[in-house]
């Protein structure tokens, strides 16, 4: 059900203060993953840190669905949303892919491993995303999922957007064998932020 | 005769009640064998090229690869990076409250596209292009 998050009846169904009061908790959770990720009490990339992003976004407006796994199906922009049962194997699935991976082929010269963080960052987030775990607010912890995961590795999370089309465009149309093109436009994001700080 | 083979098997503990024995005669947390549980009966949900370890799945791919991204932009990232560990290899980031607040705002106006856009798939029954 797209939408479902429009507005809180925790807020009255207002909208505007259920949007301001997600923007606040969406800052709390980037800086929470900031000190986890800065910290040698590292969080592991599984399942529950999915739940617990999404959790810390929607807890204090959706708290009925707020880390919970979806119970029906919906129809997201790809159509990539998988069945209700297949949810928990899928996403434990690809967290599983990121860690194994990361395990085996994390380079250890600079630039592939510059290249590598950004490229795995991006498929979880994408595989994650497109499960659609969640009821909804699955892109904002998507993006929030993939900060971490950047930060994990030393990189500075995603601030700002300079071209939103081209990384909209990427975006919608990556998959997780196929995401040069978010790959690309991420690393230019990312270079962007680095040459301006 | 040992005497603790006259009184047969030997007297196991019983399991708490928040553990289950799973079918390969392991004992785990209820939590994890209900996850074991769901990821066997599962399984077949899941298309080939979706499964860790599988044939299809890029995790066959090998690294390193070859390079396809822009080098001048990743020594770049990797200088910053390089700047950013601290001695005990942890990164330290210092994000601004204004940094964190346009991270943020930027998903949420990533969130509002997506489902605007999904709205308009469910309305028309189209897929809409990228």
């Amino acid at each position: 059900m797209p939408g479902a998050f429009d507005a809180s009846d925790k807020f009255d169904h207002d909208p505007l203060p259920t949007a301001e009061e997600i923007q606040d908790s969406g800052q709390n959770v980037l800086r929470w993953l900031e000190a986890v990720a800065a910290s040698e009490a590292l969080w592991p990339v599984d399942v529950r840190l999915v739940q617990e992003i999404h959790f810390r976004w929607f807890e204090t407006t959706f708290p009925a669905d707020a880390g919970r796994f979806r119970t029906q199906m919906v129809l997201n922009r790809k159509g990539s949303a998988v069945e209700v049962e297949a949810i928990l194997p899928a996403v434990q699935s690809a967290c599983e892919n990121w860690t194994w991976r990361r395990e085996r082929f994390r380079p250890t010269d600079d630039p592939e491993l510059i290249e590598f963080i950004v490229a795995e960052a991006n498929t979880l987030a994408v595989r994650v995303y497109d499960v659609h775990p969640f009821i909804d607010g699955n892109t904002r912890a998507t993006w929030h999922l993939r900060n971490y995961l950047l930060m994990l590795d030393g990189l500075r999370p995603l601030i700002d957007l300079a071209d939103p089309a081209s990384y909209e465009k990427a975006w919608w149309s990556a998959n997780s064998e196929d995401h040069a093109q978010i790959d690309a436009v991420v690393l230019d994001e990312l270079a962007q932020q680095e040459r301006s700080d | 005769m040992n005497p603790t083979e006259d009184s047969g098997e030997p007297e196991m503990a019983e399991l708490p009640e928040s553990w289950r024995t799973l079918e390969s005669g392991d004992s785990a947390p209820n939590w994890v064998a209900a996850l074991d549980e769901a990821r066997r009966d599962i399984d077949l949900a899941l298309p080939e090229d979706a499964k860790p370890g599988r044939a299809g799945n890029d995790d066959s791919r090998e690294y390193p690869r070859n390079m396809s991204q822009d080098r001048d932009k990743l020594k770049v990232l990797a200088a910053g990076r390089r700047n950013r560990l601290q001695s005990n290899g942890r990164p330290r980031f210092d994000l601004t409250d204004a940094e964190i607040e346009r991270s943020t705002q930027t998903a949420m106006r990533l969130a509002d596209a997506s489902k605007s856009q999904a709205e308009a798939r469910a309305d028309t029954g189209k897929s809409l292009p990228a």
